[in-house]
């Protein structure tokens, strides 16, 4: 077996074994290492038919039946419930930490707007944390849906559901140009996958507008119920100053994504520790 | 026992696949998946995650069962298992081979096979 074949499959096994916790524990106990056998030996037999393209023609079809049967499975140990009240549980904190990567992201791009520092590698130290932070986002998202959907509006719903869409879709947009990436690394641009993903966000963007629109009408927050109109709006803030220009007070250089990223950040930080309180329950009516 | 096997008829396609693999021996996962491969044409590829999912659904209904016995170790990874039929699951295999017997019969009889 060659070196390089060696490590795709390696890469791939242990990729595969990240995404078995997925599972219950108990089927991952049962049956998890047979599974990465199993796994294995399809990745082997890929490989030696369509070099990369065979395991990445594999992966696609594995990775949503990964998905649909871990859902069974979860759905069968009856794990479901207790997720869902994880994810209510760990949606305050995750947009905090969603936030203020974002903040540091707003901090380092003026840094290298200012021209202090301007090597490539700084580049990267922004740039990856910035990506990596849609993952905790898409489940800061899904936590968010499921504490809300049930007090809020129709339109509060229909945000909370787009911007669950969004985050997920720029997980699979980022997932798509890994992937094609490393099939044919000679193209470097799938102008397709760039204007998903913009949709994406906007979608998330949109969607937080919409529901801080229902938070306002309903309060839905236990407090500063204006953040998620706010952090839905910093996108209408970066257009306007993209077509309408920058102030004359504020260098324009940097002005646009320095104050998009650093406002979102800023509400996204506010807004968790709005949604880490304590829900108010409606207090009973004293007894006359 | 008769009722149990009629109340599991009929099997899922998927199911039924992989019955019909271990009929000749017992195999280990991805074995499972080659077979029902090949024994298909390729018009079915059962995936991993769906594979164990179905043999942990089959083993609780009975139908298959792990088994003790290994190739020689030399031929193989120790830390495989192997799975094969139980008694129950080839009597629900043959009811379903039976079944789908009894509706060749009808296909032939109304020539829906003919010109294909």
């Amino acid at each position: 077996m060659g070196f390089e074949m060696r490590g795709k499959l390696l890469v791939s096994e242990r990729l595969y074994g990240a995404l078995l916790h997925l599972y219950p524990k108990q089927f991952r106990t049962a049956y998890g290492r047979q599974m990465r056998l199993t796994f294995r030996d399809a990745c082997r037999v890929a490989y030696r038919r369509g070099g990369a393209g065979g395991l990445l023609v594999l992966w696609l079809p594995t990775l949503l039946d990964l998905f649909k049967s871990a859902l069974e499975e979860q759905a069968h140990q009856g794990e479901i419930t207790m997720s869902k009240a994880r994810l209510i549980a760990w949606a305050g904190p995750l947009t905090i930490l969603v936030g203020s990567v974002w903040l540091v992201v707003s901090i380092g791009d003026f840094v290298l707007q200012s021209g202090l520092v301007g090597d490539e590698a700084f580049v990267g130290f922004i740039t990856f944390p910035f990506f990596l932070s849609f993952v905790p986002l898409l489940f800061a998202l899904i936590g968010t849906r499921l504490r809300f959907h049930p007090s809020a509006g129709v339109l509060g719903r229909l945000g909370l559901a787009l911007s669950v869409a969004g985050g997920a879709g720029v997980l699979v947009a980022m997932l798509a140009t890994i992937l094609l990436g490393r099939v044919a690394p000679q193209v470097n641009q799938w102008p397709w996958v760039n204007y998903s993903a913009v949709g994406c966000v906007l979608s998330i963007r949109i969607g937080y507008i919409l529901f801080g629109v229902d938070a306002l009408r309903y309060r839905l927050l236990p407090r500063w119920n204006l953040l998620p109109l706010l952090a839905g709006s910093t996108v209408v803030l970066s257009l306007s100053l993209d077509w309408f220009g920058v102030p004359a007070f504020l260098p324009s250089q940097w002005a646009t994504p320095f104050l998009h990223f650093a406002i979102t950040g800023a509400c996204w930080v506010l807004l968790g520790i709005a949604m880490m309180e304590p829900r108010r329950e409606p207090q009973p009516t004293a007894a006359i | 026992m008769r009722e149990d096997i009629q109340s599991l008829l009929p099997l899922t396609p998927t199911v039924f696949h992989m019955l019909l693999a271990l009929a000749d021996g017992e195999k280990h996962g991805y074995g499972i998946m080659k077979a029902v491969e090949d024994e298909t044409q390729g018009q079915m590829q059962i995936r991993t995650g769906s594979l164990y999912g179905s043999i942990r659904r089959m083993i609780e209904a009975g139908l298959i069962e792990e088994t003790d016995e290994r190739p020689d170790p030399e031929l193989d990874d120790e830390r495989r298992r192997y799975y094969g039929l139980t008694d129950f699951g080839r009597r629900v295999l043959t009811a379903e081979a039976a079944r789908i017997a009894q509706a060749m019969v009808v296909i032939q009889g109304k020539h829906i096979l003919d010109g294909v």
